[in-house]
């Protein structure tokens, strides 16, 4: 099974057909200029599931989704029904050892990796030449489609119209998200360690931007209003809830991959419904979705239970709006964390911080990671992305390693040193000529630091209504 | 979220009949328009897709050429399911094949448990029809099969010669389009509103964050 999935994805780009004339012969018989052009014979069409395969093989990485029954719903290189028989046969390879009362995890060879995910009517698939966290990968595009159809949806949506139910009708204009849901992993350390990014600002500043948040919902009053968001690049600005509700971080990352591939909120306000399973996966929320001023790249999210809220979150927005606006101080702060983030500097640490490089820190219980401010050797796109698959790798290791407490590497140009605790994990890239020693005195002047400045690097308290 | 352009339709079609009927050839025949007179058994499974023009509608099909030996039938659930049109064959040589397609055809029944069974689209296909000489099936029998079990459409093929495989193909995604069409009504609204009780929440242990 594996070789045939590796030959897939190797079959060099240009065979030609049998019988294809190739250029240098049309150009030679354009040569015999005096000659009438003779006719030449086409090639035989090629099967279009062939092409569609040779094209695959130029990808790193594809994901298939098809309902238990081998039909195409979604693949991430797009055009999903030239891939029709592909997607049968994944259909069969799960379903062959399910027959058996086992599960398909996945196939690896040499240089590519399959990894499939059972998700009743669903089927998931990843075929990729990585292999760290291919199922984290699957599980939470799983998790996109259901912030689109229900979970209770998604269950009873082929018994009640068929099991030939084509699902894309229902994820119809969805495929972005699910773009974005893979694509995220290739570049967003939030995305890789689970967890959720907050954008730098002093505790102040930040605790004067929500409570202005929680004044404007409690004086709407809006019955059935639930959570409240205020983001930017993906980073988490300030948060509120309502009494006795939770938000869970996997949620809030469906609703950062909304806001970041939703590309008309630049000026208009977005009302959609959005299920977010971890926090009922049976129903929807109302999501009323507002740029806070034009062209800003920080948006206020609202949820609501309540489909009919709409012009009441509206109002919501325009009191918070005005009162940030009438308030120098805010405005101002707010601002200028928005337009130029304040990320976390090794300097702070003092002495020896020229060897620490890079680091992610990530709270386990709090689910907020803090990123080093970028700065040499890291600072190109080929750089951060060897960081990112880097941190991807470790994750990997951390999530299928049991006990792991330490991890010091040496590399020609770097050292990864890691350090996992109960409480958090530590991730630091530092100068090659850095000692096990070193390493670890440097972190532990890190996790101080980091302590120091917590108000400024997380979010500590979230105020509820 | 706007639903977008709609999609092209995409047909699943299930291919059955006893081994040597001539399944695989008709297959290869109507998507890569080659005949092999090579016999190679299938094992389990073949998948090709084929995209139809259906009047003004672009329609892809997933074929689904099935082994027709018995070893392989205890895959059928994976098999059947969620088809779209199932295309039962024989071979006019053989009067046992024919025999056969009752039980076929229910095994599918059966397997499958299409939601309408009794409408459930079959189309029977009469193959090796380029052996007309050595026929152990008459038309007629073939046809009044068809009747007894509502009218399924029956056509006389040759993977051979290309004899009207194209056309019977064309009928049978015709026939599932129109299906699907007389089905489309979807769901768009959005089930009851979710109560908020706060002892209900937390179900999820732990995960959550510290906000």
């Amino acid at each position: 099974m594996s070789s045939g999935i590796a030959t897939l994805l190797s079959i060099p780009a240009s065979t030609s057909a049998p019988g294809e004339a190739s250029h240098s012969d049309l150009q030679a018989l354009k040569d015999q200029a005096n000659m009438s052009m003779p006719q030449i014979e086409l090639p035989e069409e090629e099967p279009i599931e062939e092409s569609a395969l040779d094209r695959l093989s130029h990808y790193p990485y594809q994901v298939f989704v098809l309902s238990e029954y081998g039909r195409p719903i979604y693949v991430s290189c797009g055009q999903e029904d030239q891939l029709c028989a592909f997607f049968a046969l994944i259909g069969v390879f799960v379903n062959r050892v399910r027959h058996n009362g086992d599960m398909l995890n996945s196939i690896s060879s040499k240089d590519l990796h399959a990894h499939f995910l059972f998700r009743k009517p669903l089927i998931l698939c990843i075929v990729s030449k990585r292999r760290d966290q291919l199922r984290s990968q699957l599980e939470v595009l799983f998790n996109q489609i259901l912030s689109t159809i229900s979970r209770k949806q998604l269950e009873t949506i082929y018994e009640k119209r068929g099991d030939n139910y084509d699902l894309r009708r229902l994820l119809g204009g969805t495929n972005k998200y699910m773009d974005g849901s893979l694509s995220s992993w290739h570049y967003d350390l939030a995305q890789i360690s689970s967890a959720i990014r907050v954008l730098p600002m002093e505790a102040a500043d930040r605790n004067a931007l929500s409570t202005t948040l929680v004044n404007s919902i409690t004086s709407a009053n809006v019955e059935g209003m639930l959570f409240a968001v205020v983001l930017a690049h993906r980073q988490i600005v300030c948060l509120s809830r309502l009494k006795k509700h939770l938000l869970d971080h996997k949620d809030l990352s469906l609703i950062i991959n909304l806001v970041s591939n939703t590309s008309t909120i630049a000026d208009a306000a977005i009302w959609t419904p959005i299920c977010l399973p971890f926090f009922n996966d049976s129903g929807f929320l109302h999501a009323y979705i507002s740029s806070l001023w034009e062209n800003s790249p920080a948006h206020l999210v609202l949820l609501s239970v309540d489909r009919n809220t709409l012009k009441d979150l509206h109002l919501i927005k325009e009191d918070f709006c005005a009162k940030i606006q009438s308030s120098p101080k805010i405005l101002n702060s707010f601002e200028a964390a928005v337009t130029s983030p304040q990320s976390f500097s090794p300097s702070n640490i003092g002495t020896g911080s020229e060897m620490l490089w890079h680091f992610l820190y990530r709270n386990i219980s709090s689910r907020q990671i803090c990123l080093s401010a970028s700065r040499p050797p890291f600072i190109g796109q080929e750089e951060r992305v060897l960081l990112t698959r880097s941190a991807s790798r470790v994750y990997d290791i951390l999530r299928s390693v049991d006990g792991i407490r330490q991890i010091f590497v040496r590399n020609k140009k770097e050292v990864l040193y890691v350090k996992a605790e109960d409480r958090y994990e530590l991730q630091c890239v530092l100068s090659p000529f850095c000692s096990p020693t070193m390493a670890s005195i440097l972190g532990d002047r890190l996790l101080k630091a980091l302590k120091t400045y917590e108000g400024r690097y997380f979010i500590t308290h979230v105020p509820s209504f | 979220m706007s639903s977008g352009p709609r999609k092209k339709a995409l047909l699943k079609v299930i291919i059955l009949g006893d081994s040597g009927v001539g399944k695989t050839s008709l297959m290869n025949q109507y998507v890569n328009k080659r005949f092999s007179n090579q016999y190679k058994a299938t094992i389990g499974a073949d998948f090709l897709t084929k995209d139809v023009m259906i009047d003004d509608r672009l329609v892809t099909m997933q074929i689904w050429d099935t082994a027709g030996q018995e070893r392989f039938q205890s895959l059928g659930v994976a098999f059947y399911r969620g088809a779209d049109c199932c295309v039962l064959a024989y071979d006019v040589t053989n009067s046992t094949s024919f025999k056969n397609l009752d039980s076929w055809r229910d095994e599918f029944l059966i397997q499958a448990n299409p939601r309408d069974p009794d409408h459930f689209p079959f189309v029977l296909l009469g193959n090796k029809m380029d052996l007309e000489q050595n026929r152990a099936v008459s038309s007629k029998r073939a046809q009044t099969w068809c009747q007894s079990k509502n009218n399924i459409p029956y056509f006389e093929v040759s993977a051979k010669e290309a004899l009207n495989v194209e056309s019977a193909f064309q009928a049978i995604a015709r026939d599932a389009l129109a299906r699907e069409s007389q089905d489309s009504q979807d769901f768009p609204d959005f089930p009851d509103q979710i109560r908020l009780d706060p002892n209900q929440n937390n179900r999820q242990q732990g995960g959550g964050c510290n906000c």
